[in-house]
């Protein structure tokens, strides 16, 4: 059995390394019900969303409201930051809002979008979120990020790509509403992963050949065997950590994991569209917001992709975009197609 | 089986506890929490049983959001490995007595007070 190691935050130890037995029809029950549950909140969505303040909202202009939630659990919390105001001198304050800010930035300025509804909506941020919390999560209206347990995580706004992944949720649900469970699941978190560390790139004006392509990078103590928490160049060898264990992710559909863990492993096979992402952007030259980046958010917001989507059907749309924002025989219509084939998405 | 048909605990039954969800899935911190009846006392099986029917008042885990974590509580017969009872619990909505259950395992059937 594993070792016992005790963390502030109170992690479970891998002492244990029989899974649940749970049976089909178990599953089968789960997924009905998530999707009953899914369509009933897509049906509703928006109705208690923050909408966009006409009185303060100017389009190509973040609206930031950063929350604490002082290590409870209740949202948003205290506001300590309003849009304008000047640094708190609080880290996880500042960080969030300065993520959140270069966030909007990039979808303004790369795609023309105002926000997460594209409609003004202001960005909603809590830090400090219970003790010790080793997350970020977007709850359906508002981003939210714990401090770390100081003993395996530090604070989850250290990281840009990280914010800008909880913001790109939002993102996706108003655009696509991807199921979070199975292959739409592990899309939604590639996406997510996609933008964020594009938002990262952007902000630091980097290649795709000198990017790291690597997520929570900044989130790991030296304690912590590993570089990330995912590696989109190299899914499944972020790290391999005596507590942590190894990261799971596989970069082919040969190697794809068929569980019922993580909503059907919607964080583990988020590898393979995350790799066929930075296979097509290191094939080109240009900045991966001018060249690859136009292409994956066409797809996703096209009319034929699905809330239940699986990879090929979003792999057809973007080598279609490709095509039709690059031409047919264009260097970026091939490196879209060639990456997809080269995780074997597309065979 | 709905959820608060809590089924009668016997001595052939395994709960297991996992927390699932988070920015990213972590194997060496997703694996169960399982504990056995057979090695409960009568007494807390009983207490288990009792804690696990108060659940019947806490909501089921949202689909809403992502990233979300939630304790994920499944009750399965150890003899034909067969899941008879299910609950996902969104994190914040968790008593402290599942979190103390799925931290320290059967240890925390000593306490008797599951509000705390």
């Amino acid at each position: 059995m594993g070792r016992t190691v005790a963390t502030p935050c109170g992690f479970m130890p891998p002492h244990v390394l029989e899974r649940v037995a749970a049976q089909g029809s178990v599953r089968l029950r789960r997924c009905a019900q998530q999707t009953l549950e899914a369509d009933h909140w897509f049906r509703q969505r928006g109705a208690s969303a923050p909408q966009r303040d006409a009185a303060r909202a100017v389009a190509g202009r973040p609206d930031r409201r950063i929350h604490s939630a002082e290590n409870e659990q209740t949202l948003p919390g205290r506001l300590v930051r309003d849009e304008g105001q000047p640094a708190s001198g609080d880290p996880a304050v500042d960080e969030a809002y300065e993520w959140l800010g270069a966030t909007y930035r990039f979808y303004w300025e790369v795609f023309g979008r105002d926000s997460i509804d594209a409609k003004g909506m202001p960005l909603i941020g809590t830090v400090h979120y219970a003790r010790d919390y080793d997350n970020a999560f977007w709850n359906g209206s508002q981003m939210v990020f714990g401090d770390g347990d100081g003993d395996l995580f530090r604070r989850f706004t250290a990281a840009p790509e990280v914010v800008a992944h909880e913001l790109t949720h939002g993102v996706i649900e108003r655009d696509v509403g991807l199921v979070y469970a199975d292959q739409a699941g592990a899309l939604n978190e590639s996406l997510a992963d996609v933008f964020g560390v594009l938002v990262k790139q952007y902000h630091a004006d980097e290649s795709p050949q000198a990017a790291d392509w690597l997520i929570g990078a900044a989130l790991l103590t030296d304690r912590v065997q590993g570089r990330a928490l995912r590696s989109m160049a190299a899914p499944g060898t972020a790290y391999d950590d005596p507590v942590l264990g190894r990261d799971p992710q596989p970069g082919h559909m040969r190697d794809f994991v068929d569980t019922q863990a993580d909503n059907g492993g919607v964080h583990i096979n988020s590898g393979i569209p995350n790799r066929a992402f930075y296979l097509a952007a290191v094939a080109l030259e240009a900045p991966a917001w001018e060249s690859v980046a136009p292409v994956w958010y066409a797809a996703m917001r096209d009319d034929a992709l699905s809330r239940e989507s699986d990879f090929a059907a979003f792999a057809a749309l973007t080598v279609a975009h490709a095509r039709r924002q690059h031409g047919e025989g264009s260097r970026e219509a091939r490196a879209v197609d060639d990456a997809w084939r080269e995780v074997g998405v597309v065979s | 089986m709905s959820r608060v048909d809590v089924p009668l605990l016997s001595h052939d039954m395994r709960l297991a506890i996992s927390r699932e969800g988070g920015f990213a899935y972590l194997p060496g911190l997703a694996a169960p929490r399982e504990i056995e009846c057979e090695r409960l006392s009568d007494d807390k099986c009983a207490r288990l049983g009792e804690w696990l029917s108060r659940l019947a008042n806490v909501p089921e885990a949202s689909t809403t959001g992502a990233d979300r974590r939630c304790f994920r509580l499944t009750l399965s017969s150890r003899r034909t490995g067969e899941a008879c009872w299910q609950r996902r619990l969104d994190e914040p909505c968790a008593p402290a007595w599942l979190v103390r259950l799925w931290r320290d395992g059967e240890s925390a059937l000593d306490e008797d007070d599951p509000a705390t």
